[in-house]
């Protein structure tokens, strides 16, 4: 036990001392600020803004066309094949409305521009279009304006969820960003770390003092080490990085607040955008986070992911270590085995966002009980509320899928990494777990 | 007595038979030569000794008790490959793998920083390992071998990459813990170096012991009755039958016994002819010899 804290120990300082660390540790939560605050800000100021000249020949259209953010329509009288040309110095595009235009059997609109324009702004000029037609459809069939409205208006409701402790209010929005996240944190960590894992058993199997260190401690025991020293490291730098993010968030915020202001009221104001669609989508999810955040078991929540973070790490660092013991210096080995580590992984953010989307059903509740997907899969899946049973019997199945990668990874570590010049195949991994 | 005996030991990798019937004693406090050419079954036999491999069967004695995890703090083991990591400092890395051997932290520091002046290199001790020498890093990896007092010590060809000069310091240092009390398995394919240091040998070929005992006894077991004579004069002559002339090295001659003749009759022999003998000395073969050649027979 001692020797593994001394191994522990090692693992940690060395790489925590490297420079790498400290430049990914603060690069990162910078570069993740930028990139999603960015785009955000960019939403509200450079929206593609278009000025669309409407020659309408038909007179159907005349200034019934809504004006908005993003595309301005003018209406100009004028003949469409003389002079489209030069219309293009001041317009982004021509809508050509033909004289037979018929209501009924509305086409042969075109819409002439010296380049090809975006797909929202085609599809927007498309709804609006077609709700001016619909629009003079119904005043035919003498129906006000307020009437339409009337009908128009649309019915939301709030999501009651009636849990094992009382009713709370439920945010499917807020539930899903943040199953997402989570999911999504839990695969990158182990991406990350179980390649540092693999680094490291590979390096001490090239530098070939794995030997001298087996004449010292267990094999087992300097696989557990090392996959407890590089988990520590994980755990420290991702506290790092949160607590960095949310400072970076915080300054971005203070610094930027009137832009993230008008956008959010632009967004909300808005029926759509151009562009910003998405970021505007998640400021308004945001804002109304925080009251859904104070109806989750948070405290739950944080326990549980806790948990499957470290399971997770946990179940493939030790496939990691078996892979890097096996594979040793020959880099194409350690790909094809490397895949068959990260292909379940990968295959978890599948699986994710199908569960997103149906997270109680029979699919959902089966891939997160399968330890090999438990800490993405459920991870998601608790911000919707997870039944305790299913918890519970994932959490089982976790501990006993780790302690089974482990147990299989330390047979093939201990013969993998005193191997050398030989081709690694499954049937030899076979082998090697039959070894006395 | 001896500090560590294998009995019947066998180590089957699959198909292939490492080690087979595998015998001998290492005496308390010697320095014992495991000889045997690439692939013949020393790394397993010294794996299985470290705990690293089991037997698959027979049994290893340690100190007179059964072989066990525990003995490996008594134990020092440098590999042929030797190991270190890269972007560790020296000092550092030292005291890692004496704390792994079970020293207190206080203790491993104390040793390494005895060591580290022992050898003269106490200015390295804040140097990475890949700024070393090869030769240099041989240096650290001896000191990371012996830096616990190990009891026993495996050296598997400690002098490879080495100067003569650290060559001789190494050799020295050997011979000091030897004095101390240790016992020193030396494993190696280089015979002038063995024949030089080693009291006792086996030789391993082929997963079998072929030989195994004394450095004196072996040379003995395999001398071919030749001597060779220095003298001055005129050539005496010699029925070569009883006397046949092997060859002639400058002023040496070497002459091989045959039909029971014993050194003295040659000598009488040559007394009478009045030859003036300046030197008379019994030619034993060299292990290297005997290596090779015990190893071609076990080939054929």
């Amino acid at each position: 036990m001692n020797k593994i804290l001394t191994i522990v120990q090692r693992e940690y300082i060395t790489r925590v001392r490297r420079k790498v660390f400290l430049l990914t540790t603060l690069l990162l939560p910078i570069g993740f600020a930028i990139v999603s605050i960015v785009p955000a800000l960019l939403a509200g100021y450079s929206s593609e803004s278009l000025k669309i000249a409407v020659i309408d020949e038909s007179g159907v259209f005349k200034n019934k066309f809504p004006d908005h953010t993003d595309i301005y329509f003018k209406t100009v009288d004028s003949s469409y094949d003389q002079e489209k040309k030069t219309y293009l110095n001041h317009y982004s595009g021509i809508l050509h409305i033909p004289a037979n235009f018929d209501i009924y059997h509305p086409g042969g609109i075109q819409l002439y521009s010296d380049k090809q324009l975006g797909l929202n702004t085609q599809e927007n000029i498309s709804d609006d279009l077609t709700k001016v037609v619909r629009n003079i459809k119904l005043s035919k069939l003498q129906i006000k304006q307020d009437s339409l409205d009337e009908v128009d208006k649309s019915v939301s409701f709030d999501s009651i969820i009636a849990g094992e402790r009382g009713e709370k209010k439920g945010n499917t929005g807020m539930a899903t960003a943040m199953g997402y996240m989570m999911g999504f944190f839990i695969y990158l960590v182990m991406f990350i770390y179980g390649a540092m894992v693999l680094r490291g058993v590979m390096e001490e199997k090239t530098n070939r003092i794995s030997e001298v260190i087996i004449s010292s401690v267990k094999p087992f025991e300097l696989m557990m080490g090392k996959i407890i020293g590089v988990g520590l490291v994980g755990l420290t730098q991702f506290i790092i990085w949160i607590t960095l993010l949310i400072t970076t968030f915080g300054v971005f915020g203070l610094v930027f607040h009137d832009q993230l202001a008008a956008i959010h009221n632009h967004s909300m104001a808005a029926n759509y955008s151009v562009q910003g669609g998405n970021a505007g989508e998640m400021i308004k999810l945001f804002s109304t986070a925080s009251d859904s955040v104070n109806n989750l078991p948070m405290a739950e929540i944080i326990f549980c992911f806790i948990f499957y973070f470290l399971g997770g790490y946990l179940l493939y660092s030790a496939l990691f270590a078996a892979v890097g013991s096996a594979a040793g210096d020959d880099p194409g080995d350690t790909q094809s085995l490397n895949l068959v580590v990260t292909l379940p992984i990968i295959f978890c953010i599948i699986i994710m966002t199908k569960v997103l989307q149906e997270p109680n059903s029979q699919f959902a509740v089966i891939t997160s009980l399968i330890p090999f997907f438990t800490p993405i899969i459920m991870s998601a899946r608790l911000p919707f509320g997870v039944p305790t049973w299913q918890i519970i019997v994932s959490m089982i199945n976790l501990v006993i899928g780790f302690i089974f990668t482990t147990w299989l990874a330390g047979k093939i570590y201990r013969t993998g990494i005193l191997m050398y010049g030989k081709k690694v195949t499954f049937k030899e991994l076979g082998k090697w777990l039959r070894y006395k | 007595m001896s500090i560590l005996s294998l009995n019947h030991i066998t180590k089957t990798y699959e198909h292939y038979k490492a080690l087979e019937d595998i015998t001998f004693s290492v005496p308390a406090q010697s320095i014992f030569g495991m000889l045997g050419p690439n692939g013949a079954g020393k790394t397993t036999t010294i794996r299985i000794i470290t705990n690293i491999l089991a037997a698959d069967s027979g049994e290893v004695i340690f100190d007179n008790k059964a072989l066990s995890r525990d003995h490996i703090i008594s134990m020092g083991y440098m590999p042929e490959e030797r190991g270190m990591y890269k972007k560790m400092k020296v000092y550092e890395q030292l005291v890692y793998l004496a704390k792994l051997k079970g020293l207190s932290g206080a203790d491993a520091r104390k040793r390494v920083s005895y060591w580290l002046e022992k050898l003269d290199i106490k200015t390295w001790w804040n140097k990475r390992i890949d700024e070393l020498s090869k030769g240099m890093q041989q240096k650290i990896q001896f000191i990371a071998t012996v830096v616990h007092e190990p009891k026993l010590i495996i050296l598997d060809e400690p002098f490879s990459g080495l100067d003569p000069v650290n060559s001789e310091l190494i050799k020295n240092e050997i011979e000091e813990l030897r004095k101390n009390g240790a016992t020193i398995i030396f494993s190696t394919h280089r015979m002038e170096q063995v024949e030089e240091i080693c009291e006792e040998i086996v030789l391993v070929n082929k997963g079998r012991i072929v030989l195994n005992g004394k450095v004196k006894d072996v040379k003995n077991r395999f001398k071919k009755n030749v001597f060779s004579i220095r003298y001055t004069g005129a050539a005496p002559s010699l029925n070569e039958a009883d006397f046949s002339p092997e060859h002639k090295n400058g002023e040496e001659t070497f002459i091989k016994l045959n039909n029971g003749k014993t050194p003295n009759d040659l000598l009488r022999t040559l007394l009478e002819q009045n030859v003036t003998i300046k030197g008379f000395n019994e030619v034993l073969p060299s292990l290297n010899e005997i290596f090779i050649q015990q190893v071609k027979t076990n080939h054929e």
